[in-house]
């Protein structure tokens, strides 16, 4: 294992560092690793309680029989709600998978601690700014804050600055598996979960890219320094980060699938090449798709529009199906190989459903598979004339996003946090509680979001009254609507205190039995 | 871990074993299903009469708006209302917060109506009516979308393009009438060359002179303007390309001059006693967004 | 039919499932056609 010749000078570390070795998985934990590791993890668990407090607000009050909020609350929450849902929690998340792959799932250290926090505080910084802003009204812009609507020229700043330290830490992830591999801590293939994070990495990389090209021009409009920004221009730039930044949290959640898997039912999957190759296929299709966005807009032709949006969304399907057969076919064989062997479902008998990890897993591979079905009608050119703006949009959000990508991370921070901290998950049975009232809740969410979307119910609006005589079922819709939103919001309150109490009053432990429980019989 | 290839955490010992049968066949299987799909809808794009219209013009707010302002100057009722022709193609003006003019159409018969912004992004969603028809409208740019209404009657029109703290109030209708109401209105209006275009008739003999605001602001120059008793008239220019109005309200007092676009000019007028009353514009969202102010009758 | 699957296949529940979520998937794309020309408004 001896290194032939010397480590070229910018990659070696050259610092002292602590280390144990885990009881439960027997990696290598460096100090500066599991503390950097644990710091994304909180704030993103903070994000995630912000947007979610937001996103309870607006949920509740679009509901018609509640209607509680006038439109400059609403849409200044709504903006909140987009940014910290959609932007920060699963940026936050992705840099805690990130460094959890590359450093310690490899026996090794962070290529740079230095770099570690300060990319965490241009993104904690970054996101107080945005946040500020936000509250004080100055920017009720949404998250897409499409010219020639602007806001304050701090959202931008804030929005920049949030940008820059997340692209530090991509450089940090790469230079520390490069290192890594250099000081011959891993050797031969990377391990799958450091191998579909990386992918999520390139495409993380582009998208933030193609977000600062958007950016700087509207921060350099919203300052009145230019005359004019080309609206549909922009709107390409920013998808180009939007979109494939959705692919970034699609093949995090596919990783925290096989995480959750490989916690819960020792399970793999079947064959490596298929599924490195699916995550492959996201890389190469995933840019494209922004085409969708601009499927009804004028100026843009056919062709560009059904190629970018439609053929590729569709071919962008291929990879996610070939994953939830992997997943599924990887636990199949587990629970085959140890004596379930009873027709071709018995297998499901051996697993626990009491038990967070089949809760979350099946939640969010069932939620995720609705908005897939979603996603595909919606990037259909000639149908999208039907669901452009409308609520279903939100409902295919919903479903992949909040169904999809934060059940898997939750069901994966039940293993990452009491396995990082040494702390017992506080609450038992409770988490597994709280996943199937979020995917309850989250399912009335989409069912009534997607009934509202189908009548024409608008998304992004404060309220749906016009002065009376709109289209019948619009208020009962948004109502039902309503009653889910109070099922995932009491759910999501669940999660947040979950975590904050493991943390502050979990049992400290080593022992695996206590820190990672099996899910099956 | 007995006959998964290794774990998720450790990398794998070597990748020689050959695809299962299992993700062969479902690889097959989702590929063949992609490329029907995308061949079923490249077929309905080219041959179904149900697509996303493909006509679109590069264009400017002011070009437009005017192209709107002699639209609507030309059929447009005193109600704000342009019946449209068999024929004629029809425009649309979205803008901070309403939908201008509202058209009247004649069922049965293909109308071209072009749509573009005369600030932000809009979205054009027709939801009367059990239709669901939404386009982006953006602008720099105009859609000109074809529509053979079926039916005689009012179709709701909102906004669901998030544009301002007032995109909750932006709604119109589209009215589909039978021909015979076609042709009796058209009989009826005669040679009239209709209602809503500038009525800058005189602004002499003292008539109060705001401007709105030529950057598209919803604002009026003044907030404050005073008056003798008597016959108070108010004349108000409109250098920018959004539609606007002068009106007066309080004391019992309601009545709105004509909405204009770029260059017109609209007048209100009102037999006003001494006391305090409101000068705002009346277009859907304005007043809210700060288009008013204080007129002061001595 | 499910002793040829277990046979031929190694993981055919699994298998079994998706191919059921497609077939529901492939019905639910087509139906959205059917709802397209039932709000159709323009031509």
């Amino acid at each position: 294992m001896a290194i032939a010749e010397p480590l070229p000078r910018v990659v070696s570390i050259d610092r002292p560092e602590t280390s144990r070795t885990c009881t439960v998985t027997g990696l290598r934990i460096y100090a500066g690793a599991q503390a950097l590791t644990l710091a994304n993890a909180v704030a993103a668990v903070l994000a995630l309680a912000a947007g979610g407090l937001f996103g309870t607000l607006i949920g509740l009050s679009r509901a018609p029989a509640l209607e509680f909020l006038g439109p400059g609350t609403f849409y200044a929450a709504l903006t909140g709600h987009g940014v910290a849902a959609l932007v920060l929690w699963p940026i936050f998340f992705e840099v805690a998978a990130m460094v959890f792959a590359s450093s310690i799932l490899l026996n090794a250290r962070v290529w740079s601690m230095k770099l570690g926090w300060l990319s965490f505080a241009l993104m904690t910084g970054g996101s107080i700014v945005l946040l500020l802003t936000i509250l004080l009204g100055d920017a009720s812009v949404m998250f897409t804050a499409y010219p020639p609507l602007v806001a304050t020229q701090w959202f931008y700043i804030g929005y920049l600055v949030f940008a820059v330290g997340a692209l530090g830490a991509i450089v940090n992830f790469a230079l520390t598996i490069v290192a890594a591999r250099a000081e011959g801590a891993q050797e031969g293939s990377l391990p799958l979960i450091t191998y579909g994070v990386g992918c999520a990495a390139i495409l993380a990389l582009l998208s933030i890219l193609s977000g600062l090209v958007a950016l700087i021009p509207a921060w350099v409009y919203a300052n009145g320094w230019t005359g004019t920004l080309e609206p549909i221009v922009y709107r390409g730039w920013f998808w180009g980060l939007g979109h494939t930044l959705q692919y970034v949290n699609v093949i995090a959640m596919v990783v925290a699938w096989y995480g959750i898997a490989a916690f819960a039912f020792g399970a793999g999957p079947v064959n490596q090449k298929f599924t490195r190759f699916a995550f492959v296929l996201y890389l190469i299709i995933a840019v494209p798709v922004l085409g969708h966005h601009f499927l009804v807009d004028p100026s843009i032709g056919t062709t560009t529009k059904f190629v970018g949006g439609t053929a590729m969304g569709f071919a962008l399907g291929i990879p996610s199906l070939m994953h939830g057969l992997a997943v599924m076919g990887g636990i199949e064989a587990e629970m085959r190989a140890r004596g379930a062997v009873t027709g071709l479902f018995g297998w499901l008998k051996s697993l626990r459903f009491g038990h967070f990890a089949t809760a979350s897993l099946t939640c969010s591979l069932l939620i995720f598979a609705v908005g897939g079905w979603s996603g595909t009608v919606e990037t259909t050119l000639p149908l999208n004339l039907v669901n452009h703006n409308t609520m279903g949009v939100p409902a295919h959000i919903h479903s992949v996003v909040v169904g999809g990508t934060t059940l898997a991370f939750m069901g994966f921070a039940y293993y990452l946090v009491p396995l990082l901290s040494r702390r017992r998950l506080w609450g038992g049975r409770l988490a597994t509680v709280q996943a199937y009232l979020y995917g309850g809740g989250l399912l009335l969410m989409i069912v009534a979001q997607t009934w509202a979307g189908a009548l024409g119910v608008p998304r992004r609006t404060q309220s749906i009254d016009y002065g009376g005589g709109t289209p019948g079922g619009w208020d009962a819709s948004m109502n039902l609507n309503g009653v889910g939103v109070a099922f995932a919001s009491t759910a999501g309150v669940l999660f947040i205190v979950i975590m904050v109490a493991t943390l502050v009053l979990g049992k400290r432990t080593d022992d695996p039995a206590e820190l990672a429980e099996p899910a099956f019989r | 871990m007995a006959v998964t290839e290794s774990s998720v955490t450790a990398p794998p010992p070597g990748w020689g074993r050959r695809f299962p049968r299992d993700e062969k066949l479902f690889f097959v299987v989702i590929v063949a299903t992609t490329a029907l799909m995308t061949a079923f809808a490249i077929g309905w794009v080219l041959w179904s009469g149900h697509n996303v219209p493909r006509a679109t013009e590069r264009t400017t707010p002011a070009a437009f708006s005017a192209q709107v302002q002699a639209f609507s100057k030309k059929y447009a009722d005193d109600q704000g209302r342009a019946w449209v022709p068999p024929g004629t193609d029809a425009y649309m003006l979205a803008s901070r917060y309403s939908w201008y003019p509202e058209l009247v159409l004649q069922a049965g018969q293909e109308y071209r109506i072009w749509i573009s912004s005369g600030d932000v992004l809009h979205g054009f969603s027709l939801v009367g009516g059990g239709q669901n028809l939404n386009l982006e409208i953006a602008p720099n740019h105009s859609f000109g979308v074809r529509l053979t209404p079926d039916d005689p009657g009012r179709y709701r029109i909102i906004c669901n393009e998030y544009c301002g703290l007032g995109h909750q109030e932006m709604t119109s209708f589209l009215t589909v009438v039978s021909p015979a109401e076609m042709s009796q209105h058209v009989a009826d209006a005669g040679t009239t060359t209709g209602g809503t275009g500038s009525s800058g008739s005189g602004t002499s003999d003292g008539a109060l002179k705001i401007e709105a605001d030529a950057g598209g602001a919803l604002a009026f120059d003044v907030t404050e303007l005073t008056a003798r008793a008597g016959k108070v008239a108010i004349t108000m220019s409109n250098p920018s390309p959004l539609p606007h109005n002068v009106a007066i309200k309080g004391g019992g007092v309601d009545v709105k001059g004509p909405v204009v676009f770029k260059d017109g000019t609209s007048t209100v007028s009102a037999d006003l006693q001494p006391g305090t009353y409101t000068f705002y514009c009346s277009v859907p969202g304005h007043e809210a967004a700060g288009m008013k102010g204080t007129l002061v009758v001595k | 039919m499910t002793k040829e699957a277990n046979r031929r296949f190694e993981t055919p529940g699994s298998l079994a499932i998706m191919l059921i979520y497609l077939a529901m998937f492939g019905v639910f794309w087509l139906l959205s056609f059917v709802y397209l020309g039932l709000r159709w408004a323009i031509g």
